[in-house]
């Protein structure tokens, strides 16, 4: 009967001493309300191209943000400056990297050195402003805010500030990434590139401190368009790096702060694209587009080696505006996936295959070697002396020569048989290799029988005649 | 002959050279004098009479329910204000005068803890604050006591604006007085503030408006801008009162925007590097 | 002997006992680091109750902070003439006042200040207690002088604005007092976050 009673009891207390201690924890602030319990986490930020490490826990956390705002003067372009409104010093903002279901606590802090007050909007927050109301911060002073990160998916976060195109002209955006609960695939490399526009007083390259205009960004008449805050920011020794055989991820976003992105690698295509930085995924895809305020995640392998320039496929922001990155890929090149050049040829208009050009027939009937020489001449003009030259001597390496040419003195008979026919055999000609083609003529009898006697009788060759039985007779053996 | 024509030639000329010649440089230098004195003094004196005014409103008001929102022109009345922001110099000579005021006694109430901390002691300037140079970490407390002490108020938000205005505003004519602010306003905060009167003046001859430190207002919280700009008006009833009244803002006046996003972002009792004040009467 | 006996017979409680302070002495460590430049000096405590501008009730009496001292004060800003959100403002603060009990409502004051002295006469907001039956053992509406406002709506973070038409715009915030005269908390929409604010209200009144 005591066995019994004790067995009853046993769960009894187990129950009540585990409610209890449920209670404690609650009460002193161990356990989340949700009943999870959150570990209390630094979040780690980087600069752009930089990407925090992938977050490898399996459960939310809470991490504490803490970003500055700051003014800065710093290079936009060779020879000029701008007074940058920032996010943690440069332009774009820092990287901020949290896992979906994370408490966030955000620390915004405006330094003492700002003009302006500033706030933030992030994407990522479901609420009232997206923050922007909560952290409102004058110069010097720091606004405490926390949000739930309830959705997955490559977020944008700026200022709203009034007024708000200006602070976002100015520089203040950002990415901010919220993992989803089974996080991304393993690439080997990730970078952060984020396009966006600068108006200036001055156009584009002026040199000196160029100031802001406000017109102009009213207008959307963006002077620059660049990568990653500046100028040349992804080009040179600050192009992004990766080997042959590596499979890269770029986490890119438009900051704007009006200009679509039609973002394109010259040379690669995106394996895989997550549409808008969301969770569909395109493949096989050339160009992409980012809105302003938007994002997008491209994945691609890279099978060769070489340079491959990033655009904004809008062309002139590429070359006029700025709008220009790297990408160099290290290491041995596949020639079975990109030759380069294999080889050089001569372009004749009708193409390579041997074909009759039909150039009008002539019924001029030379009577005496004099008027076949004339009559000739005629022919040769406006037919060998596009290539042969109007002087016979041809060009090097392309067109044999025809004055004083050992090759035509040496068989007259061949040289018939040449305008008749066409000639695509390596020959050599005073010394030097031919290995082009000759097409063949559809010239009458007559009209060769002249052209080559004028041929013979000029610069220097042998001078023998060529009369019109000799040509038709050499036709009969074609083929 | 020639010897009585020379001598009263030499007369002539000693007449002229020791009466008229300095007759005229007597008469002509003592204008002089006066004039340059009148001009220095009138540049130099402290402060400058602005006569009544109109001042177009920044933000538009309905002024009965149902009518439409309008852009007011309030009427302003003439008033007395500093022809510069207050100097260091200047305040020093207030704390001093007034213990309670000094950077060890003041409360926290009146001003929070970087309240003048660029000076190098609770009476002693520093590097970082020269003498010429306007006041700057002083709240907005401290600011009305120094006025007050001086038989003086600090100026209300519409009279300030008023002056700050781009129809007085004196540059060249092809100037956009809104984007030559912008750019002003664009230009980081320096760490030592330059002496008064580096700024130009507007058309009445106040100067430091623009481009020099923000300054206090009477009744700088008397800005209704939300914290998320995007919101444009304050429409919610929850927030704001009379918001039915108070609509929307001028937003080509971008310069002026920034000035009341800026006031809306600051409480009386913050201190920092780039806000100093003036007085008026 | 008697102490093993204690032990024995209440080691379930001590157990209990022992877990909660271990938890709690874990959860003691402060969260949020001092910032630096807050630790450069220590400034003089003071409150609202050290504002020099002068007041007067509804009953022509001069008002005096220290009247407050020692309650859980409730302090908002209005006009008579408000035809918008005031009268919510009463009704809310009314509506605060009902919901606590009886104990924690006799130290439970609150102030109506007005904006608006220039129309707000002593008699019109002895007509405003009336109209709105308004506890006039806890309630004092006051009034005084443009300057003394201003003052006091920028101490409290209120922002308000007189307009064209003579009406006001100005922000709804509610503001707890403690019995030293220090904000504990502040409402800033009307009728959001009213259990917030009870709560707050409550700790106050509980704290002595």
């Amino acid at each position: 009967m005591m066995m019994i009673k004790w067995f009853a009891l046993v769960p009894c207390y187990t129950y009540i001493i585990s409610v209890f201690i449920f209670l404690i924890l609650a009460v002193t602030g161990s356990i989340d309300a949700l009943g999870e319990e959150l570990k209390v986490e630094e979040a780690i930020l980087t600069y752009a191209p930089e990407v925090p490490p992938p977050i490898t826990r399996r459960n939310p956390a809470k991490v504490i943000i803490r970003l500055e705002s700051k003014e800065v003067v710093a290079r936009l372009a060779d020879g000029v400056d701008y007074t940058f409104w920032t996010f943690g010093g440069r332009v774009p903002g820092k990287f901020i990297r949290i896992r979906e279901g994370d408490l966030v606590e955000f620390h915004f802090n405006n330094h003492p050195s700002s003009k302006m007050p500033h706030n933030i909007d992030l994407h990522a927050v479901t609420g009232p402003g997206g923050g922007a109301e909560a952290s409102f911060t004058a110069p010097g002073h720091s606004s405490i805010f926390s949000f739930r990160a309830l959705n997955p998916g490559l977020y944008v976060y700026h200022c709203a500030t009034a007024p708000v195109g200006m602070h976002i002209a100015n520089g203040m955006y950002g990415l901010i990434l919220v993992e989803p609960k089974v996080s991304l695939p393993k690439v080997d490399h990730e970078y952060y590139v984020m396009q966006s526009e600068f108006y200036t007083k001055g156009k584009y390259g002026m040199p000196g401190r160029q100031p802001f205009s406000m017109k102009k960004a009213i207008e959307e008449k963006a002077d620059y368009v660049v990568f990653n805050g500046s100028v040349g920011a992804l080009s040179g020794d600050n192009a992004l790096k990766a080997k042959v055989g590596e499979t890269i991820r770029l986490y890119i976003g438009n900051g704007g702060p009006s200009l679509l992105s039609s973002f394109h690698i010259i040379g690669e295509i995106f394996d895989k694209v997550y549409i808008e930085g969301g969770s569909i995924i395109n493949t096989n895809v050339q160009t992409t587009s980012i809105p302003a305020g938007g994002s997008t995640i491209v994945e691609l392998k890279l099978e060769t080696a070489g340079t491959f320039t990033i655009v904004d496929h809008s062309i002139f922001r590429a070359f006029n505006k700025g709008a220009l990155a790297q990408l160099k890929v290290i290491g041995l090149e596949n020639k079975a996936v990109y030759s380069g050049k294999q080889r050089d040829e001569v372009y004749l208009p009708e193409g390579s295959r041997i074909q009759t050009l039909t150039n009008g027939t002539s019924n001029h009937t030379a009577k005496s070697k004099e008027e076949r020489i004339k009559f000739g001449q005629q022919v040769y003009e406006q037919n060998c002396a596009a290539c042969h030259q109007l002087n016979g001597t041809g060009i090097p390496s392309a067109f044999p020569p025809l004055a004083k040419s050992d090759y035509l003195n040496a068989d007259k008979k061949r040289a018939i048989s040449v305008i008749i026919n066409g000639l695509s055999d390596k020959i050599i000609v005073n010394g030097q290799t031919f290995n082009g083609v000759m097409p063949a003529w559809h010239l009458s009898d007559e009209e060769i029988a002249n052209v080559l006697t004028y041929i013979y009788s000029s610069w220097e060759n042998s001078g023998t005649i060529v009369n019109p039985e000799e040509v038709k007779d050499t036709r009969k053996k074609k083929k | 002959m020639l010897l009585r024509w020379y001598i009263q030639l030499i007369l002539k000329r000693f007449v002229a050279i020791n009466f008229i010649l300095p007759g005229i440089v007597v008469f002509g230098g003592s204008t002089a004098i006066v004039c340059s004195a009148m001009v220095i003094s009138s540049s130099k004196s402290n402060t400058v009479q602005i006569p009544a005014g109109i001042y177009r409103s920044f933000f538009t008001e309905r002024f009965s329910s149902g009518s439409d929102l309008v852009f007011p022109e309030i009427q302003i009345d003439a008033f007395t204000i500093d022809r510069y922001p207050v100097t260091n110099g200047q305040f020093l000579e207030f704390v001093t005068s007034n213990s309670k005021w000094k950077r060890d006694q003041i409360s926290n109430l009146f001003a929070d803890v970087t309240y003048l901390k660029h000076w190098s002691g609770d009476l002693e300037l520093s590097n970082n604050a020269p003498f010429d140079s306007p006041v700057v970490y002083v709240s907005w407390f401290a600011a009305k006591a120094y006025c007050a002490w001086h038989g003086k108020r600090l100026p209300t938000t519409t009279e300030w604006e008023y002056l700050a205005s781009s129809d007085l505003y004196k540059g060249r004519s092809n100037e956009n007085p809104q984007q030559i602010i912008l750019e002003w306003y664009g230009r980081p905060t320096l760490e030592i503030q330059p002496k008064v009167g580096t700024m130009p003046a507007n058309k009445l001859g106040v100067y430091d408006l623009h481009g020099l430190v923000w300054e206090w207002t009477l009744d700088f919280n008397s800005v209704m801008i939300e914290n998320d700009d995007r919101k444009g008006s304050s429409s919610e009833r929850g927030l704001f009162c009379g918001a039915g009244a108070l609509g929307g803002l001028d937003s080509s006046a971008y310069a002026d925007y920034m000035r009341m996003a800026f006031r809306s972002s600051i409480k009386g009792g913050f201190t920092l590097g780039n806000l100093g004040f003036r007085c008026a009467k | 002997m008697v102490i093993s006996a204690f032990v024995v017979q209440n080691k379930l409680s001590i157990v209990f006992l022992g877990i909660l302070l271990f938890f709690l002495g874990i959860n003691s460590s402060p969260k949020v680091e001092a910032s630096p430049v807050a630790q450069q000096r220590l400034p003089q405590i003071s409150t609202v109750f050290d504002l020099p501008s002068v007041w007067t009730d509804h009953n022509k009496n001069a008002f005096a902070w220290k009247q407050v001292s020692g309650q859980t004060t409730l302090v908002a800003l209005i006009y008579t003439s408000c035809q918008m959100s005031c009268p919510l403002i009463t009704k809310e603060l009314l509506a605060i006042e009902q919901k606590l009990f009886d104990l924690e409502r006799k130290s439970l004051r609150v102030l109506l200040f007005s904006f608006d002295p220039a129309r707000d006469t002593v008699n019109r907001l002895k007509e405003y207690t009336i109209k709105h039956k308004l506890d006039t053992k806890r309630w004092t509406l006051l009034t005084g002088t443009d300057e003394g406002a201003r003052e006091l709506s920028v101490v409290l973070g209120i922002q308000f604005k007189k307009l064209q038409s003579g009406e006001f715009a100005h922000s709804n915030i509610i503001t707890v007092l403690d019995q030293a005269g220090k904000i504990a908390y502040q409402q800033q929409e009307l009728g959001k976050n009213t259990e917030e604010m009870l709560a707050a209200i409550r700790k106050v009144i509980s704290t002595k």
